[in-house]
């Protein structure tokens, strides 16, 4: 189930059938999310409508899985699909020519549909990650600002570090890839720089102690940069 | 952006090169030519890349041999006075009738869905785990470290990564990209895909007479599910793919022309399908027993 938040509503774009659930539940990664009011209601078509239209951005199944559109919870590849079958089905018997046509019909209408998605990604890639000029504001979906990170870290960080996020995957295996031949290691302590990427839980006492999670990870570090409010890179003293 | 272009062009005239001088009769048209010509290119670089990496000798000593290798073809080129055949000697452009109208869309499609492909290749470093951690991790070790390991027990054994085993064939040509532009920049790096995808269609299109058939053919092949993802991507499940899809169509002018050189691109074809992605044993075996 994919969430899509716009203009602070967060809205559920592949509903399921409501009288089969018992209890609903939301994970989010976000540190903190706060619900001011949840509407349950049944879908009427304008929903399905806007269901149908929600784009599909980019998550890292992307490459290998297309979910699809729905109208509602009906697969647009299915309703498609079964016209597509009446479609030919009669036709080849009257015309062959227009029974193919018939099916190149189709086809485009599921890639011009496909096609709002590509396009719909095409917008929110320029806008979130190729406009903005400062490494913190470059914006990559899941990622967040982890590739302006990464360009920043390179400044900064020799040899090997330490690594810490919300998250192992895919953080790590992403930090690990770009900051190549760097060394970076998953929360470890033993290396001479500590990259900290969005941590929200992390204290640097009297300048010089590291703390995460209220436990001291180091006595003695230097703050070399500070890229947002919770990530920062560290060097040990 | 000079440097990419220049490391490009010295694999496309090698390829170019062996290709004018197999084909004899010169029965091959000059997109064939320039297509199977980078392919081989491409293929003959990695394959010198992995000798010269199996013997432990630095990686940067390719372009050199490639230099060479390219000083002979032009010399057996310009004896035999063939290279001619690869400059083109008319151009006439294509009469338009009112029945093209019905290309239009489909054309406008496949330019959106080539945009979309070049967009991602060129503004978004490697994203996806695979196009890291299996193909192009292995291109930078070997990048970083100049030789290819041969210790079946190293961690950077071919390369390393994931798959130790994948084959090395678009891995040592992003090692010769890499090297040649003497910096790893991930927007050139990856762009090979593109390329080679683009220049297959290209060719599809191309090779039917008919052209509203070749460019809705084209449409159909770019707006299958998760192509345009595929082109613009360190993936190569693609490509592997469209070799073997051009020496399908090379089998098809063999059986029409009955000439040899098609089987020799067939032959290179496949040699480059199972040096791409191992699981391009399973197409080229029947193809083999055949």
């Amino acid at each position: 189930m994919q969430l899509a938040i716009k203009n602070g509503k967060i809205s559920l774009p592949q509903t399921l059938p409501l009288d089969n659930f018992d209890f609903i539940g939301f994970v989010f990664f976000e540190p903190t999310i706060t619900f001011s009011s949840i509407e349950l209601r049944q879908e009427n078509f304008s929903d399905k409508m806007a269901i149908f239209l929600e784009p599909e951005l980019v998550k890292p199944s992307t490459i290998n899985l297309l979910y699809g559109p729905k109208f509602g919870s009906t697969p647009f590849v299915a309703i498609l699909g079964i016209l597509a079958i009446l479609f030919f089905g009669t036709l080849v018997f009257i015309n062959r020519r227009w029974a193919f046509i018939s099916l190149l019909v189709f086809w485009l209408l599921f890639d011009l549909r496909y096609s709002h998605d590509q396009y719909s990604v095409l917008k929110t890639t320029y806008s979130d990650f190729i406009v903005p000029n400062e490494p913190q504001k470059k914006i990559y979906y899941d990622f967040y600002n982890l590739y302006g990170f990464i360009e920043e870290s390179k400044k900064y960080i020799e040899g090997s570090a330490n690594f810490y996020a919300p998250r192992e995957w895919p953080f790590n295996l992403n930090y690990g890839y770009h900051m190549y031949p760097i060394n970076v290691t998953w929360q470890t302590i033993d290396k001479p720089y500590y990259a900290i990427f969005q941590m929200s839980n992390v204290e640097l006492k009297n300048r010089k102690e590291l703390f995460i999670d209220g436990k001291l990870i180091d006595p003695n570090v230097q703050l070399l940069y500070q890229f947002d409010e919770h990530s920062y890179i560290l060097k040990k003293n | 952006m000079i440097l990419y272009i220049l490391a490009n062009l010295l694999l496309l005239l090698i390829g170019l090169g062996i290709i004018n001088l197999l084909d004899t009769k010169n029965v091959l048209t000059l997109v064939e030519k320039y297509v199977v010509g980078f392919i081989l290119g491409i293929a003959v670089n990695s394959f010198l890349l992995f000798i010269l990496g199996w013997a432990q000798i630095h990686m940067s000593t390719v372009k050199f041999v490639d230099i060479g290798i390219l000083l002979i073809l032009i010399f057996f080129n310009y004896r035999l006075d063939i290279w001619k055949r690869l400059i083109p000697s008319t151009f006439r452009m294509p009469k338009f009738t009112k029945q093209d109208l019905i290309i239009i869309p489909f054309l406008l499609l496949i330019l959106f869905k080539v945009f979309f492909s070049f967009f991602n290749s060129v503004n978004v470093p490697s994203y996806f785990d695979d196009e890291k951690w299996n193909w192009n991790i292995k291109s930078k070790t070997i990048y970083n470290v100049g030789i290819i390991s041969t210790v079946p027990t190293d961690e950077a054994y071919l390369g390393g990564g994931g798959h130790k085993g994948y084959p090395l064939n678009f891995i040592l040509y992003k090692v010769y990209v890499a090297d040649f532009m003497g910096v790893w920049d991930e927007s050139y790096i990856n762009l090979v895909t593109f390329i080679v995808f683009n220049l297959v269609i290209l060719l599809v299109i191309l090779s039917f007479p008919d052209r509203i058939f070749g460019i809705i053919t084209g449409y159909l092949i770019y707006s299958i599910p998760l192509v345009v993802w595929h082109s613009g991507t360190a993936y190569y499940d693609l490509i592997y793919a469209c070799f073997y899809l051009l020496s399908l169509m090379f089998f098809m002018r063999y059986i029409e022309k009955k000439d040899d050189i098609y089987l020799v691109l067939i032959g290179i074809l496949l040699y480059s399908t199972i040096f791409t992605k191992n699981e391009g044993m399973i197409l080229i075996t029947p193809s083999i027993f055949l």
